[in-house]
């Protein structure tokens, strides 16, 4: 049975009589019948079983396609000039503070701090100029070099629980695989294994630099909060309804850690624990081994000198030099950046557009030039 | 060229082993009052599976792929801990679903397979209830061994039988074996003496309830059977004679009663047919499956790069504090990171290709089934895909392999002549059946003008001449053979005058007319008789002699005299001196004129041919009819055309056949012209030869011989060969064949089970092959090759797979350069997984079902276009492919990373998403890349192909935003995710990157496409473009191009006007010159005996 037989069987029954009807001879009808039967069965069966959909056939050669081509090369152009505008507009200084040396003399932090990993208290100040106010709104990014958070290891080294703020999952770190990503889940101190709050490698690892910007002796305000996505920040909290020391009495800190975690930030209570901004930053790993890290918004607070811009003049960068990367090669700088509505400053996309548009336009002289040559012997060829 | 011959046929070969079979084994011994459980029973099964066979089965099938073996590797290595980069089960779900689809749709397949098995062993047939001696109604199914059965005319036999009894005198019957060895003309079988006689279920019972019958166990040589029946005391031989075989059908003949000898698949036909049908693959299956290697050696050099680069970033990079603790012995080892690395990279290997590939065969089989073109009205028939797995198949074939009777020619029947029948109104009519159709149409012609033909006596004929009844004495029946070419008869007319009345070849009869006759008529009827063959018609001429009363009695003395004689004289052997007594008398003959009769062709056959021709296509015929009837087949389907050379190689000894060999294989190479080739018996060893020759004929081919020709052919010439018959002796060829193709529309049809394909009638073929399968193969622009521009919708389908996860997962292999080799993906795990499934799973889909370069018209108009196809799944077009996408990936990923090098991607200053930020946007590029790139090689954008590729890449938006939005909904699922749609549509940068990355990457391709178009185009993309313009002035250069192609594929035959030509002219003539004889030579039953055998003034018994 074809499909729809039925149908169409009483389809051509139908014709047939209407035919008779009107006096018409089938035999003469025979010619066409093909056709009748065919128009029968097209009423039941679509094109889409008859591959009769209609199509639009792009055949692209250089005479259908050189218009669009040449159209859209132009708009690839104004676009990369526009790209390369907005972003030429956005102002950054970027200070590199690896190897810098505290005012007090001597050894650089760096060795300071590779000699002796709990010295603590090594200042470098770092002055820069800047010759133009920098437009608000400004940010402070730290930035490193050479370090890597998108190791696997590493990235599943933490405790979703944890973090959010229970106290249950405290060993293993990491529940998906029983021996790996452990690191960093527990100290034994006095003979007894205390839990690590928060654990793996990536809470131990947390940037703990501090960060200043002086200018005429006086700091520059920043903000600390703010600095993290919101929806990271719902996936982060702490214990409720305890106070934070006493909620974590039974933990340990971190092995590298300098500070309790309920300490983060001594100036706001409220930016401590599970909730630091810094360290919310700090758990999105980051993708490349040179990434920047939000730092803190500077305070365009109004009425103040810093209400419309980070005015020019001379500043100083104050740094407390605790995290050592020297030893694996890494580097370490700050970052002051405005930006645009596309972001910091990065002219790549400006780039990327102007010359993709010029490849395309430039395919116009190409391809007629080739086309007489090989054309008429090809044809040749295939015949 | 091979120097042993086996020139056998079938049957003849079988002498030796047959022996063998009765010294090794026991008879079969069958009592035929019991019925014997213990043999075999009578249902037959073509299907694939059972309920109990299923599973295995089809998991051996489905591992017979090297990719399902290594995802199912992949699935057990995420289960160690650790290892697994990507969790455990994102290899595993996918694989179950994949294998579920594929179950799915073969079960699907087989439940109609059985369903047509049910039919055939359902069909009802009478049985000998052997205590109440009734007739009874039974299933094919429920016959057993010894069971007596009792069939009616046009009924086919449900097993085979020994004859018992039945309604013609002699207990003969007409069987038609055109489904067995396929030849047209009626066979006689006969009943032994001692059984004719029990004419009713009651004798039956009473004088058989005590015999036996001793026969071979069952084998499959048609022509041969051994056995005695024992009745009572006294030992009968049986012979071939006495038997009737599954599928044959009886004809002719009322009724006939049987014993069963061997049922179901120990029966002859079944033993001809493989057993079971073969799982056939495809070429192109084939080949994916040693790509699917190549694949796999490439992902392990680059799991090897990556866990070396690993091992060395690890030994280097000690100092990395903040990493200290995470390593420890399992994964410090470089095997296990290594298996990361595979597991990582794993999908390089499309783990969707299989069912994406199962999916689009099944959608185009269901498209071939209700393709209305293929449609036949006349039956009442659609085509019919019974596998989806070989529609790709169908666009490289290079051999086709007909079947004659039935495929090429109708399905002529041929009766006998009938006695008279009364009709209900009293009047009666007479039915003329001859055994050639010429005779019949004679006589009927005879009547229209008052001379009928009203009765037979055994030696009497009665002739109603205007209204007197005149009575001819038939004398003597001078038989038909080949040598002979010619039969006559002896009559004494009413008027006691002796006359011969002569039928056979023109060249026989030519030879023997007198000079007056000569002079008279023969140049007229000559000129009638060219007219004929130059038709391809085959012609009789009928000649009479009168015989002086005296010189025929000193004739017939002679005559029994030499039928009587051991041997001849002088050294003759009894046939010679026998032939040499009958041409003696039929000499001197007047010509009375001559008959045409045509093997009438399926529609539209010479057609069909001359396309298939056209698209370079060899096509051989093989039959198990006479050559002369195959040649001039040949010849009236334009198989063999006047300018040919044909080589006739028929010869009966060994010696003689190596000879001929040799000489036409120097002919051929000697000749410039295309050659015909035409084999009487088979050589295995003529295959070098036949290959070189534009059309071959085989005649005489047993069905297990067709299948060995077909694997020949295969084996020879690697290229893809497709059978196609309707028969059950074309079953075996069928199954052989990378394609089989079955006639359908007529009943019980044994080929349509076993093929992959059914259509109605032949002139569909040419439809099914250049449409459906160039549909399946389509022709394709592809960029980046040089020259090839031909490409398959089913090989793009594949290379766009391979392109498509190369262009991702290699952008894996550039992350693990810049996150120190650890093995972590840049993407959300369940994304990744569900980018086969989901992103990019329609794009394949459309290019499967749905591209097209030219219209269905166009590919039948040019089928030059199919020749095109032959090299399209090349080792170069694979890795254009390949580079192709590992170029997107290297462009999508640094472009991507320069993109958001400074981490600030938002005017709120947020720094640094993460790498799921970079990993989503970077997803995003490459599903947007890919979908296009699938849109770029699409040359037919239907609203479906919009709707995949655009809906592809919504698709995906629409997943980033629901997943993203997962962890508030569900606690801790998808916490990665959580709000990352926010961040990626918040930043200026992504939408700028949106509108030049994927551009960029395929900024390639599209230039390559416009040059290769503009300045190197193929014969496909001439004939799309003309297509595609309307303008008056672009059809004259289309209907100019058809003239070019004209001349360019006719030029070979141009050349053919040689100077031999004319010499040759002759021989072909006399083979063209084919005459219409349809008797059996040699058969069960003489046709001399058959002649006397009938009283029609009798009538016949009706076997209750």
């Amino acid at each position: 049975m074809p499909p729809n037989g039925y149908k169409i069987a009483e389809c051509l029954e139908t014709t047939a009589l209407t035919a008779r009807a009107k006096g018409l001879d089938l035999k003469s009808m025979s010619a066409a019948n093909y056709n009748r039967y065919a128009m029968c069965v097209k009423k039941e069966m679509n094109d889409f079983q008859q591959q009769q959909l209609s199509a639009w056939l792009p055949h692209l050669n250089a005479g259908t396609v050189f218009p669009t081509f040449f159209l859209m090369a132009s708009c690839m152009i104004t676009l990369g000039v526009c790209q390369l505008y907005i972003s030429a507009q956005v102002q950054e200084l970027q200070i590199k503070y690896t190897h810098c040396y505290p005012i007090t003399g001597g050894k650089s932090c760096a060795q300071t701090l590779e000699d002796n990993p709990d010295s603590e208290g090594c200042k470098c100040v770092l002055p820069f100029m800047l010759d133009v106010p920098f437009e608000a709104n400004v940010y402070i990014y730290y930035a490193l070099n050479n370090y890597y958070q998108s190791l696997q290891n590493y990235i599943y080294s933490q405790n979703e629980a944890q973090l959010d703020g229970s106290f249950t999952p405290t060993y293993p770190c990491n529940s998906e695989t029983q021996s790996l990503y452990n690191a960093f889940a527990s100290k034994i101190i006095d003979g007894k294994e205390v839990p690590i709050v928060p654990c793996g490698a990536i809470g131990n690892s947390l940037f703990n630099d501090t960060i200043r910007l002086v200018r005429s002796g006086q700091g520059v305000p920043l903000i600390y909060t703010g600095i993290s996505w919101p929806t990271d920040q719902v996936k982060f909290n702490n214990p409720k309804g305890i106070p934070l020391n006493t909620a974590y009495e039974n933990y340990t800190n971190p092995v590298y850690w300098r500070k309790n975690i309920w300490d983060l930030d001594p100036n706001n209570s409220d930016n401590n624990g599970m909730k630091n901004e810094a360290l919310i930053v700090w758990y999105r790993t980051a993708a490349f081994p040179e990434f920047r890290k939000f730092y803190a918004k500077v305070d365009h607070k109004i009425g103040t000198t810093y209400e419309k811009s980070l005015p020019k003049g001379s500043y100083f960068l104050e740094i407390d030099y605790n995290y050592p990367v020297r030893m694996f090669g890494g580097t370490k700088s700050v970052v002051i950046s405005n930006t645009s509505w596309i972001g910091g400053k990065n002219s790549f996309l400006g780039f990327a557009y102007i010359s993709t548009g010029k490849v395309g336009a430039h395919h116009k002289y190409t391809i007629f030039h080739d086309k007489y040559i090989h054309h008429k012997e090809n044809i040749n060829e295939i015949f | 060229m091979s120097d042993t011959l086996a020139m056998e046929r079938l049957g003849e070969e079988s002498s030796s082993t047959a022996v063998n079979d009765g010294h090794n084994q026991p008879k079969r011994l069958i009592y035929m009052i019991g019925t014997h459980q213990h043999f075999c029973d009578n249902a037959i099964t073509t299907a694939k599976y059972n309920v109990l066979t299923f599973v295995p089965k089809f998991l051996f099938e489905q591992f017979h792929r090297y990719s399902n073996i290594f995802f199912l590797f992949i699935a057990l290595m995420q289960q160690i801990p650790n290892v697994s980069p990507t969790g455990k089960y994102t290899t595993a779900l996918p694989l179950i679903f994949i294998l579920m689809v594929s179950a799915i749709k073969e079960i699907f397949e087989d439940i109609k397979r059985h369903k047509a098995d049910r039919g055939v062993n359902t069909t009802l047939v009478l049985v000998l209830n052997k205590f109440t001696s009734q007739w009874e109604w039974k299933y094919w199914q429920q016959i057993r061994v010894g069971d007596m059965v009792k069939i009616t005319n046009d009924q086919f036999f449900p097993s085979d039988l020994f004859l018992l009894t039945s309604s013609e005198p002699n207990g003969m019957c007409y069987i038609e074996t055109a489904n067995l060895d396929g030849e047209t003309n009626l066979k006689i079988r006969h009943a032994l003496k001692v059984t004719t006689h029990c004419l009713s279920s009651e004798q039956l019972v009473s004088e058989l309830s005590l015999s036996s019958i001793q026969c071979d166990q069952p084998n499959r040589h048609l022509y041969e059977f051994h056995g005695n029946l024992k009745l009572g005391d006294s030992v009968h031989p049986m012979g071939p004679e006495n038997v009737v075989l599954r599928g044959a059908k009886l004809r002719n003949t009322n009724w006939i009663f049987g014993c069963v000898l061997y049922t179901g698949h120990e029966s002859k036909l079944m033993m001809n047919s493989s057993v079971r049908a073969p799982i056939k693959r495809s070429n192109v299956e084939k080949i994916t499956n040693k790509q699917t290697i190549l694949l796999f050696a490439i992902l392990l050099v680059i799991c090897v790069i990556s866990a070396t680069a690993s091992y060395i970033w690890k030994k280097q990079n000690k100092e990395h504090w903040y990493l200290d603790g995470l390593e420890d012995a399992l994964s410090s080892n470089y095997f296990f990171v290594l298996l990361t690395f595979i597991i990582l990279y794993n999908n390089l290997i499309p783990i969707s290709l299989q069912v994406t590939l199962e999916m689009v065969r099944f959608i185009q089989a269901s498209f071939i089934n209700a393709d209305i073109e293929m449609y036949c009205e006349e039956k009442d028939t659609p085509a019919m895909a019974r596998t989806s797995n070989l529609n790709e198949e169908l666009g490289q074939v290079k051999y086709i392999l007909s079947d004659k009777t039935g495929t090429l020619t109708r399905n002529t029947v041929v009766p006998e002549v009938d006695n008279n029948e009364m009709t209900p109104e009293g009047k009666p009519t007479i039915r003329y059946q001859g055994a050639s159709p010429d005779e019949a149409a004679l006589v009927r012609g005879a009547q229209n003008i008052g001379f009928e033909f009203t009765a037979r006596t055994p030696e009497c004929v009665f002739i109603n001449a205007l209204g007197t009844v005149e009575k001819y004495e038939i004398l003597n029946v001078l038989d038909f053979t080949s040598d002979r070419k010619r039969m006559s008869t002896i009559v004494r007319t009413p008027e006691g005058k002796i006359k011969l009345y002569i039928k056979g070849a023109d060249s026989m009869i030519y030879d023997r007319l007198s000079e007056s006759s000569l002079q008279e008529f023969g140049d007229v009827t000559e000129q009638h008789l060219s007219n004929f063959a130059t038709e391809g018609l085959r012609t009789l001429c009928c000649a009479v002699v009168d015989i002086e009363d005296n010189i025929y009695q000193e004739w017939n003395k002679k005559y029994i005299e030499a039928q009587t004689m051991e041997t001849g004289p002088n050294g003759m052997s009894r046939d010679d001196y026998i032939n040499e007594m009958m041409s003696k008398v039929e000499a001197n003959l007047k010509l009375i004129g001559s008959t045409a009769i045509e093997d009438k062709l399926q529609d539209d056959v010479p057609d069909t041919i001359d396309t298939l021709l056209k698209a370079g296509i060899h096509i051989w015929v093989l039959t198990g009819d006479k050559q002369e009837t195959a040649i001039n087949i040949g010849h009236s389907c334009k198989l063999l055309q006047t300018g040919m050379l044909h080589v006739v190689i028929d010869d009966d000894s060994l010696d003689n056949t190596r000879e001929s060999i040799t000489e036409a294989q120097n002919q051929i190479r000697s000749t410039q012209r295309e050659v015909a080739l035409i084999v009487d018996e088979l050589s295995s060893s003529f295959m070098e030869m036949a290959l070189k020759c534009k059309s071959v004929i085989c005649c005489r081919v047993s069905p297990a011989q067709k299948a060995e020709i077909v694997e020949a052919v295969k084996k020879t010439t690697r290229s893809i060969t497709l059978a196609i018959g309707d028969g059950a002796n074309d079953v075996a060829m069928i199954r052989a064949a990378n394609v089989g193709v079955g006639i359908s529309g007529l009943e019980g049809l044994q080929a349509v089970h076993s093929s992959d394909y059914a259509i109605a009638q032949f002139r569909f073929l040419s439809r099914l092959l250049l449409v459906h399968g160039s549909w399946s193969l389509f022709l394709s622009r592809l960029l980046l090759v040089h020259g090839s521009w031909s490409l398959s919708r089913l090989c793009k389908l594949i290379l766009y797979s391979f392109y498509k996860n190369i262009a991702l997962y290699i952008l894996e292999l550039w992350f693990a350069s810049v996150s120190a080799w650890s093995g972590q993906a840049a993407f959300e795990r369940w994304s990744l997984s569900l980018y086969n499934v989901i992103f990019t799973a329609a794009p394949p889909m459309v290019i499967g079902l749905f591209d097209r370069q030219c219209s269905a018209e166009t590919m039948m108009k040019y089928p030059a276009l199919y020749k095109t196809h032959s090299d399209l799944f090349n080792v170069k077009l694979f890795w254009t492919w390949i580079l192709s996408g590992v170029w997107h990936s290297l462009l999508l990923f640094w472009l991507t990373y320069f993109s958001v090098n400074n981490d600030t991607l938002w005017q709120h200053g947020r720094a640094d998403g993460g790498y799921l930020v970079f990993g989503n946007m970077l997803f995003t590029y490459t599903v947007i890349t890919v979908c296009l790139k699938a849109g770029l090689e699409i040359n037919a954008w239907t609203w479906v192909t919009h709707a995949a590729i655009w809906g592809s890449i919504v698709m995906w938006f629409v997943y980033l935003m629901i997943y993203s939005r997962f962890w508030g909904l569900f606690h801790f699922v998808g916490a990665d995710m959580c709000g990352i749609d926010q961040m990626i549509f918040s930043s200026g940068v992504f939408w700028f990157g949106i509108g030049i990355i994927p551009l960029s990457a395929l900024l390639v391709d599209i230039s390559y496409k416009l040059i290769s178009r503009t300045c190197f185009k193929t014969l496909t993309d001439e004939i799309m473009e003309m297509e595609l313009a309307n303008s008056p002035s672009q059809q004259s250069m289309l209907l100019e191009t058809a003239r070019l192609f004209k001349n360019v594929f006719h030029v070979k035959r141009d050349k053919s006007k040689d100077v031999r030509r004319r010499h040759r002219q002759e021989v072909e003539l006399d083979l063209q010159h084919g005459y219409a004889f349809s008797q059996e030579e040699h058969g069960a039953v003489p046709q001399s005996t058959l002649i006397r055998v009938y009283d029609t003034t009798r009538s016949k018994p009706s076997g209750i």
